[in-house]
């Protein structure tokens, strides 16, 4: 038998598990995904789906910090608690059963709760992608967020209470090659073409061309005569929708009509009629884009910048002398015959693949005079960079710890509705400062659901106090919350744990931009809302 | 007390219906897992899950319930078997079969109380609506692609049911596309997975794409071919012994310089060039080729025409053998849906041994595929596609991760938790957007919709107009293009008066299915029942005919509500003849007011624009000559209010002395363009159009705009238009063949003011 086909089997066999989310974030996003170290920070039932939809799509590995034993609670809530463990350590139990999802995966444990580790060795957090963490009291935040704060490991901090959840990022700086925008326009260059590009396209006069080589044009040449055209008449590009309708119609009549007068337009023809809205403004450089290439860390670079602000330097250096961002490099379909498309597509590409080459060669001269790896930039990633240089993005968060801290957050605006979800993360938050303070969920002991309430909405007065609102909470909010005596609904730990995961392989693989910074989920009305606080 | 939480959450009383309420879950792909995995931690304890797939690798990221060693299992028994290990206390069947099947009636359904749909396929998520609403049961439904995600609840009477809304049929392409003018690279997969079946599937009924049927056609259509193709593919290619220089020689080099014959495709469309497989072959080089990007994974390069030839020979090679080898008890090898290996010879239940068999049979047919498609491409000159592109591009492989199955079916499980708690007005539709929209929103709610009345699946009594060529139209077509491939259902049974025109029981004595139509006395007007038992489910179809159409494939459905006027009046009942005659009575009195308004109306009708003294006489006569045509209307024929205003405003516009319609002024650029609007009292509907140019009677397509607006919403919920402006207005006029539109050039000119008899 003779093999079907030279690929290695576990190659094979990878790509195929991961068929369908390859078609998502591509090879390259999965490899990233595949090198990335995940810590979980307890293991509750919202903490174990979280990983769960990590793991799954084959996440290097990770490390559950998680000092609890088993209780009936967890057996419930928690699918990957089998209802036999009860007391054993919940970090071992999780482990080990969700290491069983995925073979590729790795994953330990320690069984000692989060401020033991924190006490002991503080560097423990610094080397993960990502940190994650369930159920954190607020006392144990606050240390662990500004210690990750200034290393730079991004934080996601969740609570799944009841009907109730809140997801929040914690990421100092994160910056985007591939945001994946819903619509992009092809970037043709018509309004200026590079030399080679000019040459190719002023080989042709649409109009002396027979029928049969008409139909062999590609749009793009087309398009470029009568923008050619039009120039030669009035000195500029079309600018105006007017302008843009005398192009039109130029197109329009060119076609030599039949034996009975009457005029074909090829589909090629017609494809350059739709490119005349999208392609023919002159390239300009995007102000999202302007912005980063006059950020700070892009003109002062130090030896502890990343290879995207050492490659925004190079860019900007070529954004300077060519005033305009480097070719995307890929050519639409369009109907053509073989030989003209494929050789207007080579001219793209190379076009596209010297400015890369420029850039690269660039950003590597940069790292070397700052003393960086060479290897700290890869050609892939160059050509990447280069690709969607008009896609490119920077999120700057804010750190949870300094959030807490500050008296005078004005919610005010946001408050004004009075079913605005933000009264949830207000009661969370007094939920957290509860637990700090007292060690206990309120309503957690049924004989204390009274006491307990009162004691919530005190803390709740007082933090509204503190941010200088005026504002009240309703009574059936403390009410619910204390009703729920810290208890996880899995369904809504189902939900935040993908909403959570989805944010985590948006940090991790650099694709899409992530939530910044809070997220909100009610169950009871099934709403939800993000909130940059 | 191992549900504590749960209990504390849901309070006694929800707790209390979670834990006895039934369940049933359809599929348990993505997010099927995940809603099972939900029910059973939320604390519900009986679950039935029907599913007809076996677990695949491919599903391993994102199906935590299944495990390497389950590969080639039923995914309803390991699922069962995996959600019982974890949670004992639970009471849930996996059950290996299609939800379509006769054992899943509607007596079935009624032991649940609540339905999940988490499915991939429309045939089976329309039928599971269908039994839903038969059995007026609650259904959730769900679906993901990649980062997005809906789900919404589907109520009897109460919500939108899964077919009130239009659904995007699976899409198909012109045939002759496929067969003749490929222009992307898809044509060219279409015609790959065609040629495939053809070789060695089963006579894929849909798929008649075969390059002999292909010719046969082209020669009764215009074209004289004097190529003498062989009838079946298969038996030639048999007969060749699947040489694949020959074939390869006969599909991409006779067959396109056949096309290149027709010279009249090639006008305005580049031809194709035939290539020289032959040239191409015995190079022996691509046994192991460099792949010139490391990174890049061997499914995603782009084999040249080369390695094409090379993989098509080897592929086609050692597909014969297979082939040949298992004729014995598989007669075919099945196209695959979904790299899952279940569905070779949907009835034969799969050995987990003979899994790396499938697998491996799988992986030459998508390099079959490829390779055929990319030879055809590179024929046609278009782009050529690397295998994984392929993959996407023929199953139409959706892209599945686990994070938004997670959170989708969360959703589903709270939905569940609104209905069973009576808040049936928490439910909502919810979606799942890859980025928080501009409301803030990463999960965006929509309020449920009500029934469309129109619906041909959840309407009172649904009835829909069909229009086809009656002497080509067989009754065959009606079965499998109308009943099944247009109305979702499973086995029709039709009947015309008391004669049975089709029976879903396979030969029932008397039924000739090859028949037209005509031949078995269907006549425009006819009115056809139809009845599928197995969905409760009947449907009534009057059948017009539309000789426009020219062969069998032509035909058109249109949706008739049953409150639509002509419906009305066809009503016979004795107590809707009394509810009849009162409306006459409302009717004659309203009408009769309407008289009296109108002839004050008429005199501020024509009182507008300049009017010359001398022509009073004319004005009075049109007067008295729209005055008697409204009488007449109302005693001899009858007619509505609203009807009787339109014709008398009609013949007013067909004045040329009176400035409305022709006759009208000209506006400051020369033009003649018209406003009219029109309000019935009793509904309140409102209709108007306003500069409408080239319309004769302006009133006439207010009118219409009224008459539509009383029909109620469209598609979506949409408020349908009440006045139109402008070209919109015209193009409306054209498109529904109001009032005899002109042309653009003719636009005024009749319209003019006439010349006044002074």
């Amino acid at each position: 038998m003779s093999s079907p086909a030279p690929k290695s089997p576990e190659q094979s066999e990878k790509s195929k598990k991961y068929d369908r989310q390859l078609r998502l974030w591509g090879d390259h996003g999965q490899k990233v995904l595949e090198n990335a170290k995940i810590c979980l920070i307890n293991a509750t039932a919202l903490g174990t789906e979280i990983l769960k939809s990590l793991a799954l799509p084959g996440i290097g590995s990770f490390t559950i910090v998680d000092g609890e034993k088993i209780t009936d609670e967890d057996i419930g809530t928690n699918f990957f608690i089998e209802s036999d463990s009860i007391g054993a350590s919940r970090a071992q139990v999780t482990t080990q059963n969700l290491l069983e999802l995925n073979p590729d995966v790795r994953g330990d444990y320690i069984d000692e709760t989060v401020d033991h580790v924190l006490a002991h060795s503080q560097d423990f957090f610094d080397t993960f992608s990502v940190v994650i963490a369930t159920s954190l009291p607020e006392k144990v935040l606050m240390p662990l967020s500004r210690h990750l704060w200034e290393k730079n490991v991004p934080l996601i901090v969740c609570r799944s209470v009841g009907f109730l959840g809140y997801i929040r990022c914690q990421i100092k700086e994160h910056t985007i090659i591939e945001a994946h925008p819903d619509n992009e326009n092809a970037d043709l260059r018509l309004d200026n073409p590079w030399p080679a590009l000019q040459e190719h396209l002023e080989k042709f006069d649409i109009p002396k061309l027979d029928n049969k080589e008409r139909s062999h044009v590609p749009a793009v040449i087309i398009l470029y005569y009568y923008l050619n055209q039009f120039k030669a008449e009035h000195g500029h590009l079309p600018k105006t929708r007017a302008e843009k309708e005398e192009i039109k119609r130029k197109i329009i009549e060119s076609p030599h009509p039949d034996e009975h007068g009457i005029k074909h337009l090829e589909e090629n023809f017609k494809e350059a009629i739709r490119y005349i809205n999208t392609c023919v403004n002159p390239v300009k450089i995007p102000s999202n884009v302007q912005a980063i290439l006059n950020d700070d860390s892009c003109i002062n670079l130090h030896q502890t910048s990343s290879s995207f602000w050492v490659l925004c330097a190079a860019l900007k250096e070529f954004v300077e002398s060519e005033n305009s961002l480097p070719l995307k490099g890929s050519l639409p379909d369009m109907a053509a015959d073989t030989n003209s498309y494929v050789a207007l597509q080579q001219l793209y590409q190379k076009q596209a693949q010297n400015q890369s080459e420029i850039i690269y060669r660039r950003a590597l001269e940069i790292a070397r005079t700052l003393g960086l790896s060479q290897e700290s930039i890869t050609e892939t990633e160059a050509k990447l960079f280069c690709k969607y240089a008009s896609q490119l993005n920077v999120i700057r968060g804010s750190c949870i710890a300094d959030e807490y801290q500050k008296t005078g957050l004005d919610f005010t605006s946001y408050l004004e509705d009075p079913d605005s979800l933000l009264f949830h993360y207000i009661t969370l938050r007094g939920l957290e400062r509860f637990i700090s303070e007292f060690n206990s969920y309120p309503g957690q002991l049924d004989d204390h659901v009274e006491p307990d309430l009162l004691k919530l909405k005190s803390i709740i007065g007082k933090l509204l106090a503190e941010w200088g609102c005026s504002q009240i909470i309703r009574d059936e909010r403390v009410h619910e919350v204390c009703r729920y005596g810290g208890a996880e609904l899995h369904s809504i730990s189902a939900i935040l744990g993908g909403c959570a995961a989805q944010e985590a392989i948006k940090l991790i693989t650099s694709q899409y931009k992530p939530l910044n910074n809070t997220f909100i989920y009610d169950g009871i009305t099934s709403t939800s809302a993000s909130f940059t606080l | 007390m191992v549900e504590r939480a749960a209990q504390q959450v849901l309070g006694l009383t929800l707790y209390e219906k979670v834990s006895t309420c039934k369940v049933l879950v359809v599929g348990a792909g993505g997010i099927g897992c995940e809603i099972l995995k939900n029910l059973s931690t939320t604390g519900f304890r009986n679950i039935f899950l029907v599913d007809l797939d076996t677990v695949d690798v491919s599903n391993l990221n994102r199906q935590f319930l299944y495990q390497l060693h389950q590969v080639g299992k039923s995914k309803a028994e390991a699922a069962a078997d995996t959600i019982r290990s974890f949670n004992p206390n639970i009471q849930i069947t996996g059950s290996h079969a299609d939800i379509r099947s006769f054992e899943y009636n509607v007596e079935f359904f009624e032991k649940f109380d609540i339905v999940f749909n988490a499915l991939d396929n429309l045939s089976a998520r329309i039928h599971v609506n269908r039994m839903c609403l038969a059995a007026n049961l609650p259904l959730i439904e769900s679906g993901t692609t990649g980062y997005l995600g809906q789900t919404t609840v589907i109520k009897r009477g109460l919500t939108e049911c899964f077919e009130c809304t239009p659904k995007p049929v699976p899409k198909r392409f012109p045939v002759c596309t496929i067969r003749s003018t490929p222009s992307l690279p898809i044509h060219c997969v279409v015609w790959a997975r065609h040629l495939f079946s053809q070789l060695f599937g089963h006579a894929d009924d849909e798929s008649a794409v075969s390059l002999s049927v292909n010719a046969q056609e082209l020669r009764s259509a215009e074209h004289d071919l004097v190529t003498d193709l062989p009838k079946s593919l298969r038996k030639w290619a048999v007969s060749l012994n699947f040489d694949p220089y020959k074939i390869m020689h006969k599909l991409f080099s006779e067959d396109i310089h056949t096309l290149l014959s027709m010279d009249t495709l090639w006008r305005n469309r580049n031809p194709p060039q035939p290539l020289n497989c032959y040239a191409h072959a015995k190079t022996e080089k691509v046994q192991s080729p460099v792949y010139e990007n490391p990174h890049c994974l061997p499914d995603q390069s782009v084999w040249s025409v080369d390695e094409c030839v090379d993989h098509f020979c080897r592929s086609i090679k050692e597909l014969r053998d297979r082939w040949e080898g298992l004729t014995n008890d598989l007669t075919e090898l099945l196209w695959d849906k979904d790299d899952s290996s279940s569905n070779i010879n949907s009835s034969s239940l799969l050995h987990v041994q003979l899994h790396c068999l499938i697998n491996y049979i799988n992986l030459l047919v998508m390099q079959f595929v490829t390779a055929a498609a990319n030879l055809r491409a590179y024929a046609f000159g278009i782009p050529a596609s690397n295998l994984f592109e392929i993959k996407a591009l023929a199953g139409s492989i959706i892209p599945a991760i686990a994070t938004t199955n997670a959170i989708i079916a969360g959703i589903c499980v709270i939905e569940a938790l609104h209905i069973l708690s009576g808040d049936f007005d928490k439910c909502q539709t919810t979606f799942l957007k890859t980025e928080k929209n501009s409301r803030n929103r990463l999960l965006v709610p929509e309020k449920l919709v009500p029934p469309n009345p129109k619906c041909y699946a959840c309407a009172e009594q649904p009835e829909a107009k069909l229009f086809v060529n009656l002497s080509k139209f067989t009754l065959e077509d009606l079965r499998s293009k109308i009943l099944i491939g247009s109305l979702g259902m499973l086995a029709p049974d039709v009947c015309m008066g008391p004669k049975l025109l089709l029976s879903s029981e396979e030969e029932h004595a008397g039924i000739n299915k090859a028949k037209t139509l005509k031949e078995v006395g269907v006549r425009p007007g006819s009115l056809l029942e139809v009845e599928d038992f197995l969905q409760d489910h009947k449907i009534r179809l009057f059948v017009a005919e539309k000789d426009t159409f020219q062969d069998q494939d032509g035909f058109e459905l249109e949706s008739r509500s049953i409150d639509s006027e002509e419906n009305t009046s066809k009503r016979p009942s004795s107590e809707v003849l009394k509810r009849d005659l009162e409306e006459i009575e409302e009717n004659l009195f309203s009408k009769s007011s309407a008289l009296i308004y109108l002839s004050i109306y008429l005199k501020k009708f024509i009182g507008a624009g300049f009017c010359h003294p001398s022509n009073e006489y004319l004005y009075r006569k049109c007067c008295k000559s729209a005055c008697l045509l409204g009488w007449r209307l109302i005693l001899d024929k009858n007619a509505q209010s609203s009807e009787v205003v339109k014709e008398v405003i009609a013949c007013l516009e067909d004045t040329k002395y009176l400035n409305a319609g022709t006759g009208s002024n000209l506006n400051m650029s020369g033009h003649v363009e018209c406003d009219a609007s029109i309000m019935e009292g009793k509904s309140g509907a409102f209709g108007a159009v306003g500069c409408l140019p080239g319309v004769k009677n302006p009133i006439c397509v207010a009118y219409d705009l009224m008459l539509e607006e009383r029909k109620g919403l469209l598609n979506f919920g949409l408020i349908p238009p009440m006045l139109l402006c402008g070209r919109a207005a015209w193009m409306y006029a054209r498109d529904r063949g109001l009032g005899e539109p002109c042309n653009e050039e003719e636009l005024g000119e009749y319209l003019v003011t006439g010349p006044f008899a002074v």
